[in-house]
Parts: C-alpha cells; sequence; structure tokens
C-alpha cells in the first residue's frame, strides 16, 4: 500500500529544543529526554518482543543511551527526525536481540529462559493470566473468545478470523475494542497501571 | 472496501478520531510496514496512545500466558508429574521457534506491528470448551421497551439499524441494515472516541439528551423515522475540549 509520501513523525518546539540542549551538554535536557521518551521507548519494545521476554529491560536501556549517545555527540541535526530515529533504534535493538539469539541458542534454551524469570515476573505473569480468565469469563459469547484467541494467539489477521468465524469485518473491531476495554478496567481494578510490569 | 490510511506530515497532533482511527488499525494489524513505523514514532510521546498499545499488549501477554499455564497444568512429565512439560508452548515452544526459522523473523521481529512470537495449541483450549452462558446483554431490549408506550407494538424484530463506525472517519459512510423494514423506528449505534464523557445527542428542533457509551464504545439511540430528514449530531468532550460529529443520515 503505497502512501505516498515519506511520513514525518510529528514533531514539537520541545523536541527542538531537547536536541540542541543536549548537544550542548545541558544534562538537565537529558533528564527531560528520558522522562518523555522512556515510556514510549518501553511500550515499543514490549511490543516487538515476546511476550514476559526479560530482555525487554535491558534493551530499554539500550535504546535510550544509544540515541543518547548520538544526541550528545550532535548526530541527529533534524529535531522532528528523533521520534523516528528512536522508533528505528527500538526495531533495530529488537531485531538485533532475536538474531542474535538464533544461531547460539537452541529451542530448549530458548524455552528455559522462562524460567529464569524472576519471582516477581512470575507473579505478574500469573496475575495477567488471572485476570485474563476473568476477562475471558466475562465474555459470554463464544465467538468472542474464539476471535481473541484466534487474533492473538494463532496471529490470523483480520480477513481470515472474519472469514473463518463467518464475522462481518465490520463488527471485527467492536469485538476487539471490547476486548481490550475490558481488559484495560480489569488491569485498573487491579491496581495495575502503565508499563511497568 | 479497501481503507488507506495517509501519515500526516503535519506537526501537530492529529484530530481525536483520527488518532483514533489509526490506533485501532495498529493494534488490529491492519497498517503496512511503512505506516506502522510512522505510527510508532508518532505515538512515542502520547501517554494516552501509549496506554491503549500498552492495554492490548497486556492482553497479548496475558493471554500467551494464561494459555501456557494451561499446558502445564495438564501435561505430565515421564514421571508423571504435572506440569512437567519442557516444551510448554506458551510463548517459546514450537510455534515461536517455526516463526523464529523465517526470514522474515530473522531480519525483523515485528511484522506489520505485531512480535516475532507465535503460539500454537493443537488441542481446543479449556475455555473455549465451556458452554456459552447468556446471551450478550447490550441493554438494547430494555432501552426498547422503555422506548414504546402506548401504539407500537411490544416487539420490532429487525428493525432498521444504522452504525456509525465514526473511529473510521467522518468521511465513511454509515452501515445500514434491514433498510427494508417497516417499523416506525431506526436503531442508531454511534461510535464514540475513546475517553469521550459528556456525551450527548442533538436531533435538529430538539433538545440535546445525554446518551451513555456501552462497553464496547458504541452510543445507542431509538429515533422516530419520520425524524430522520433532521440533523443528527453527537457531542461529547476530549480532553476537556468539546467536539461534535454530525451524523448524516441516508435517505431510507
Amino acid at each position: 500500500m503505497s502512501v505516498g509520501h515519506q511520513p514525518q513523525p510529528a514533531s514539537s518546539d520541545a523536541d527542538r529544543d531537547l536536541v540542541s540542549r543536549i548537544a550542548s551538554g545541558d544534562r538537565g535536557a537529558e533528564t527531560d529526554f528520558v522522562r518523555l521518551f522512556e515510556r514510549g521507548v518501553r511500550v515499543l519494545v514490549r511490543r516487538h518482543c515476546r511476550p514476559h521476554d526479560p530482555v525487554v529491560d535491558d534493551l530499554v536501556q539500550d535504546v535510550l543511551s544509544g540515541v543518547l549517545e548520538r544526541l550528545r555527540a550532535g548526530a541527529i541535526h533534524d529535531p522532528a527526525a528523533l521520534p523516528g530515529y528512536i522508533q528505528s533504534a527500538v526495531v533495530y535493538s529488537t531485531s538485533a536481540e532475536y538474531r542474535r539469539r538464533r544461531p547460539t541458542q537452541s529451542d530448549a534454551a530458548i524455552e528455559s529462559m522462562a524460567g529464569g524469570e524472576s519471582p516477581s515476573s512470575r507473579f505478574d505473569a500469573a496475575q495477567l493470566a488471572g485476570l485474563l480468565r476473568a476477562l475471558l469469563a466475562e465474555m459470554p459469547v463464544e465467538r468472542d473468545r474464539e476471535i481473541l484467541r484466534r487474533f492473538y494467539l494463532e496471529e490470523e489477521d483480520k480477513v481470515s478470523v472474519c472469514r473463518i468465524l463467518n464475522i462481518d469485518p465490520g463488527h471485527f473491531h467492536r469485538v476487539m475494542f471490547r476486548a481490550r476495554e475490558r481488559f484495560r478496567m480489569l488491569l485498573e481494578q487491579a491496581g495495575i497501571q502503565g508499563g511497568t510490569t | 472496501m479497501e481503507w488507506h490510511m495517509t501519515p500526516t506530515t503535519a506537526p501537530s497532533r492529529m484530530a481525536a478520531w483520527l488518532e483514533q482511527a489509526w490506533t485501532v488499525r495498529y493494534l488490529n494489524r491492519g497498517l503496512s510496514g511503512e505506516e506502522v513505523t510512522w505510527f510508532e514514532s508518532y505515538v512515542l510521546d502520547k501517554p494516552e496512545l501509549l496506554a491503549t498499545i500498552e492495554s492490548d499488549t497486556r492482553l497479548r501477554d496475558a493471554l500467551a500466558a494464561e494459555a501456557s499455564a494451561r499446558h502445564k497444568d495438564r501435561s505430565v512429565d515421564s514421571d508423571g508429574r504435572q506440569g512437567g512439560a519442557k516444551s510448554a508452548p506458551g510463548i517459546f515452544a514450537s510455534g515461536a521457534s517455526a516463526d523464529l526459522d523465517s526470514p522474515d523473523a530473522q531480519d525483523s521481529p515485528l511484522r506489520s506491528g505485531r512480535g516475532p512470537y507465535k503460539v500454537r495449541e493443537s488441542a481446543p483450549p479449556v475455555w473455549l470448551a465451556a458452554a456459552a452462558t447468556l446471551v450478550v446483554g447490550l441493554g438494547v431490549g430494555a432501552f426498547v421497551a422503555r422506548a414504546f408506550d402506548s401504539g407500537a407494538p411490544a416487539v420490532i424484530a429487525s428493525p432498521t439499524r444504522i452504525v456509525y463506525d465514526t473511529m473510521r472517519g467522518p468521511t465513511v459512510p454509515p452501515r445500514v441494515e434491514n433498510s427494508s423494514s417497516d417499523s416506525a423506528y431506526v436503531l442508531i449505534e454511534a461510535a464514540v472516541p475513546l475517553g469521550a464523557s459528556d456525551v450527548t445527542i442533538e436531533l435538529a428542533g430538539q433538545p440535546a439528551q445525554p446518551v451513555s457509551v456501552s462497553a464496547d464504545g458504541f452510543a445507542t439511540l431509538l429515533v422516530a423515522k419520520k425524524s430522520l430528514l433532521n440533523k443528527l449530531t453527537l457531542h461529547y468532550r476530549l480532553a476537556a475540549a468539546p467536539s461534535s460529529i454530525d451524523l448524516p443520515l441516508p435517505p431510507l
């Protein structure tokens, strides 16, 4: 699908100011940079990683420190390019991580990684699984559950899911929206906020 | 209908409905690779959009954890111990390794916004085996019952239904179902942007009325067919700013 032109991320005066301040050695600007982008970087890294992969924290650090280094060196001249640069760094870091693992780690080693999670990570995973069961229990229509399973676990695309389950594509996003909203509310009720899991 | 997203070059924020549309498409894996790159750059410093993406990622993670836990509970190792499976199919099992073998996965864990993992289950999930309990109570039935006082039939089967999927943009025409119904009333559903409050509906010539938004983000109303010639507008507040969407009524 062609989009017609090269996308440009939205920029702001704050970005412009941040880039020049960091390049001039302003340590306070570095703190502002981390405060502004840390959550976004974490959300994207998690999105690009496998579920519960403990490497997320390390990759977030890598991305932020890597971009900061480039900013300190004055290598990023166009402030409008900063979000795009950060996004590219996220994709590069996660790609490199999974590429690095592939030739050196067997499937068994990758599987055993789950057992290497910290107790708190395992607790979080168990808590999320419990919340999910509550969510699923609130979805009385089996078809809704089937949609979630196919979309998130089997990674089937929308067209495939709609065709197999005989769903009007116009209804698809409603079901997904409902699931996400209910899940978000369950998370809030459980006191789980933000991306700190 | 093929729907294309065009990234904006404007330095300011997109309109709320457009952000909503992009987010929905992103989460539903409906964006191209280039669009994903642009959108992920766009959301980086926008907490409310990040929260929506985060919630979706948590849902994905929880599903994977749930599938994994279920498998471990059911599996038995060589000594007959429950949960002894070494190859849990949740996140890191055969599906994931098979996915890793693909050239796509070798180069990038991202495929149109989704991660490199792939979870496959050979046996049907336990929760799928549970029988559906109740029909979803959308509240439509009660709403309809209250709306009729006298002279109208107790039940109107398959009334005309108009759905405004405004999250897909104001230019997307509404979906009309059962247009041949001879009911004097039309059921209207309109998508409301995520986070909207103080939602009211205004039919030209009538005072605006507050409407509640359903769990799936839709406002529902019943309108007399004879009133459909009048302009219908949905008003709401988003981030404290008033906004409105005109709902063009199709001829019936």
